[in-house]
């Protein structure tokens, strides 16, 4: 065999060769290294305590809930309250929009206030039987 | 060559530091207030005092003499923090319901759920 064949056969073999995917399956899971952060993240609660919740009517059907909330910080805050309201299998609102939410405004420290929440889908009054209210501290 | 290869190389590490500082989102807290009862919860008073003795409801209609109307209170991680129950001598529509279990001082910021139940 001529030395151009030899050296054609080793190349194409090298090549190949370095096509191929020679690799061994892993024994343990691979983890990344934690970049630009850490665990170091929290989400505390709002200080605001929740005092009174009122339903409002109109025409057979809960149209509105207003929820007083007391500032327990020694400073001002604000306050984003949103109420979803259940009915049997009905909702206040509609998945995948706006949440029905209201600010309460600034409220001195230790003082309440309050914020109405309109429904997007008022509930017949006679089925209401859960509420979820989220308090988050704007400012 | 050799040299770009090796600024290829050290260009694929990812070179990050933890924050050193803990970062924060807007403050969020939840309440849920489930509600089993022949008629509609229209009010619920928890006072704004610092620990709960007592919850208010106000229900849309009487409930019936007898019914027993019973509240039970629980912070975020499902345990009960406050509870009390009340059986009706005549019908009404406002019930007080004197808590057995008081939600402390130290609860309040806890409570995360009011369950009313009346039967």
């Amino acid at each position: 065999m001529s030395s151009e064949k030899i050296y054609f056969t080793i190349g194409v073999a090298i090549l190949s060769i370095s096509m191929l995917g020679l690799g061994a399956s892993l024994n343990t899971t691979p983890t990344l290294d934690k970049v630009g952060a850490d665990d170091n993240v929290s989400v505390p609660a709002s200080d605001a305590d929740v005092t009174q919740v009122t339903w409002s009517e109109s025409g057979n059907n809960i149209t509105s809930a207003t929820v007083v909330v007391k500032n327990t910080d020694t400073a001002s805050h604000t306050y984003e309250i949103c109420v979803i309201t259940k009915a049997g299998a009905s909702f206040s609102d509609t998945a995948g929009t706006t949440a029905d939410c209201a600010s309460t405004g600034s409220i001195s420290a230790s003082a309440t206030g309050s914020a109405v929440i309109n429904f997007a889908s008022p509930l017949a009054a006679a089925d209401v039987d859960d509420t979820d209210i989220s308090i988050e501290q704007t400012a | 060559m050799i040299s770009g290869f090796g600024i290829l190389l050290i260009a694929t590490y990812s070179f990050g530091s933890s924050l050193g500082t803990q970062s924060e989102v807007n403050k969020l807290s939840t309440v849920g207030v489930p509600v089993t009862s022949p008629e509609t919860l229209m009010d619920m008073n928890l006072g704004t005092g610092s620990t709960v003795d007592s919850v208010t409801l106000t229900f849309r209609n009487e409930l019936v003499a007898d019914t027993s109307v019973s509240v039970s209170i629980k912070d975020s991680g499902g345990v009960e923090i406050g509870s009390g129950s009340k059986t009706l001598s005549v019908a009404a529509s406002a019930v007080t319901v004197d808590l057995t279990d008081t939600v402390t001082s130290a609860e309040r910021p806890t409570l995360t759920s009011v369950s009313v139940t009346a039967q």
